[in-house]
């Protein structure tokens, strides 16, 4: 007797499947009956790695999966739906340390899939391995300055500021930039998601040499970072020939502070979920904590033109975007038709941009759309469309900005394929089964 | 933990860290976090303030810049502010000036940097943090300099900092081979070189790692440095 596992999250090409906390559909059939006459009983179960990924299933979507799901499947090789997800806060550590089993009514293994829990985790607290995966992705996604990553920074750059910076599509116009990359760091390892830098908490694991690296001990000697012999990032170049450079003006045994002058600047987790439950007031966030964690270093990373020349932008992104999650799921903000959730409401916009192209629920967003009508920027997109996934449809070559928004597919969309370790999916209240 | 659970706890930690009308307490706004850019300015621009005062403010206005709109009335004024600062008495502060005029591609600055290159005694900044500005900036206005101090006697960390400079000028080749082959030159300069020859001269530099790799009188740091930087060549994926 055997059963067949399917995943819709599942690469076509490779076969390899891959789970957020957010549910997706499963399918499980007889592909051999063992010559049994009636449906047969089986359970599903978790059969992954101690320490592995774990998983909840469910016969309908849910934030309340179990561990072990009852099925009956029918003879005739009929598949029978189920649900599953990462049971949160249980994430993988590696492909394939997460599995389910089918297992009959002696407990006989009858049918398997391995699969990964694929979650962005705290930089800090990602094992050696899935660090330098992470590294090894990213410095072939640079290659010494001639891979596609020179067109992640050529996006980020003074020309298209209005599009990115002080609107707001701040939030979601960063949540696309990250998927991109994320994207394409999986084109070349599948296994990897981006970390994040959790800079209202000390992060010296994030910034030893083995990891994003620090400069000489005597800032005299510049800012140029030393990594060991070896390390995937030593070759790291942008624009041609430059190196990463960065300081941190803080010590990285701390956090950065939390106010300068008297002001609030890398701010706490806490003290940004207060900056209020609507998004206008939210949206401050943009200031502080994030404009101040940006300017926590000497470097390129302190200035919007060219703070993505450096790599650890994506992982101070990847917590402003978590950040964000967070404080979606806390207020229940992922419905884009409540102006909670989103509004461009009170914003003075300038002149060339009179209806606030690129902030409104339906725009498309830039680069992805491949515009060069103003006051979109003139230059050639330096992205093509948005990366398909090979585990979810959304949100499509150019996404716009209410795409962005519902990244769980909480209110019944399709997920964009990512979700942060300490921000579970929750249906919402009132939200559609399945 | 079950997400319900989970949200009774984060619920309970966000009660606790503030009053219970705290939520209605914080009254929604479009406004940024009380700035205040115009205080920054004077706080830069006092030059009886504390040095490390001053600087601060320098970052709490950068910070502002990520704010385009609402800061941009104030930045003509901020760049001046960085000028002046550039001729500060206070190290630290010149050098904070410096990096953000640099990532903004301040003529000025660059005249400043350069001056001091060419002349010791005009120096406000080290020479090796002058190259890597200059460099941020514009190349060629650095490449000279840089190619005197990688085939001079300077120290290591300048000459390696000259030799990441030289990673984007195809006529210092021969140099940065030269520098990169030679086992008696600092690991940092000899990697800094390899580095930059492999942007330069990715066949030149091919040649070489090859020949030091079969070499077994050459140091396992060098190895270990062109090893990866070959087999990354080898599995990069194309760019678009």
């Amino acid at each position: 007797m055997h059963v067949d596992i399917a995943l819709d999250a599942t690469d076509p090409a490779t076969g390899r499947s891959f789970l957020t906390w957010t549910p997706v559909k499963g399918h499980a059939r007889l592909t051999d009956n063992g010559g049994a006459h009636a449906p047969v009983s089986v359970t599903l179960q978790n059969g992954g790695a101690a320490g592995g990924g774990q998983v909840a299933f469910e016969l309908h979507r849910t934030d309340a999966g179990k561990p072990t799901l009852a099925l009956q499947l029918p003879i005739d090789g009929s598949p029978v739906d189920f649900w599953v997800a990462g049971e949160f806060q249980r994430p993988s550590i590696a492909y394939g340390d997460a599995a389910i089993v089918a297992v009959d009514g002696t407990g006989a293994s009858i049918g398997r899939r391995e699969l990964m829990v694929r979650i962005r985790k705290n930089a800090v607290k990602l094992t050696d391995a899935e660090r330098d995966r992470f590294l090894t992705a990213m410095g072939k996604l640079n290659a010494a300055g001639k891979g596609p990553f020179q067109s992640f920074r050529d996006t980020h750059v003074a020309p298209s500021i209005s599009e990115a910076h002080g609107f707001p599509g701040f939030p979601p116009w960063h949540r696309a930039y990250l998927l991109d990359l994320e994207r394409s760091l999986q084109s070349v390892d599948a296994s990897v998601t981006l970390p994040y830098w959790r800079f209202d908490e000390p992060a010296p694991a994030l910034f030893a040499q083995a990891f994003l690296g620090m400069p000489p001990a005597n800032p005299q000697a510049g800012n140029v970072i030393q990594f060991p012999h070896g390390h995937a990032l030593e070759f790291w170049r942008t624009d041609g020939s430059d190196p990463i450079e960065r300081r941190p003006l803080y010590n990285i045994a701390n956090a950065p502070p939390t106010t300068s002058g008297g002001r609030p600047s890398v701010i706490s987790q806490m003290a940004t979920l207060k900056l209020g439950t609507a998004f206008v007031a939210f949206r401050r966030y943009e200031g502080a904590p994030h404009g101040s964690a940006h300017v926590s270093f000497q470097g390129p990373i302190n200035s919007v033109p060219t703070a993505a020349k450096d790599p650890l932008f994506f992982l101070l992104h990847g917590n402003v975007d978590r950040l964000w999650a967070f404080w979606q799921w806390l207020n229940h903000r992922h419905d884009v038709l409540s102006p909670e959730t989103y509004s461009t409401s009170g914003v003075h916009w300038p002149p060339n941009r009179p209806t606030g192209l690129g902030h409104n629920l339906g725009d498309t967003v830039w680069p992805w759309n491949q515009s060069r009508t103003p006051p979109r920027p003139s230059f050639p997109p330096p992205r093509g469309p948005m990366p398909a996934s090979p585990i979810t449809a959304a949100p499509g070559g150019a996404p716009r900005i209410q795409d962005m928004i519902d990244y769980q597919g909480v209110h019944g969309g399709q997920a964009l394929g990512f979700d942060y370790d300490d921000v579970p999916f929750e249906r919402a209240p009132g939200g559609p089964v399945s | 933990m079950n997400p319900k659970d989970y949200r009774r706890q984060v619920e309970a930690e966000y009660a606790a860290a503030a009053p219970a009308n705290a939520r209605a307490a914080v009254a929604p706004s479009s406004q940024p976090v009380n700035p205040d850019w115009t205080q920054d300015l004077a706080d830069l621009m006092d030059t009886k303030r504390d040095p490390r005062d001053r600087e601060a403010a320098i970052w709490r206005l950068q910070a502002g810049t990520f704010l385009a709109p609402d800061f941009a009335q104030h930045r003509p004024e901020f760049i001046q502010a960085l000028q002046a600062a550039t001729t500060d008495a206070d190290e630290g502060l010149r050098h904070a000036a410096f990096d953000v005029l640099a990532n903004s591609k301040d003529d000025f600055a660059r005249r400043k940097l350069t001056e001091g290159l060419d002349d010791p005694n005009k120096a406000l900044v080290s020479p090796a943090v002058a190259l890597g500005l200059l460099a941020r900036d514009d190349h060629s206005a650095a490449t000279g300099f840089a190619r005197a101090f990688l085939a001079g006697e300077s120290d290591p960390a300048t000459r390696a900092q000259a030799a990441r400079v030289l990673a984007a000028d195809p006529a210092s080749a021969a140099l940065l081979a030269e520098r990169m082959g030679d086992k008696d030159e600092f690991r940092l300069v000899r990697r800094a070189s390899a580095v930059a020859l492999h942007s330069v001269d990715p066949s030149s530099f091919r040649s070489l790692a090859n020949g030091i790799l079969a070499d077994d009188s050459d140091f396992p740091e060098i190895k270990a440095t062109v090893r990866g930087a070959l087999e990354r060549d080898d599995s990069a994926p194309a760019a678009p």
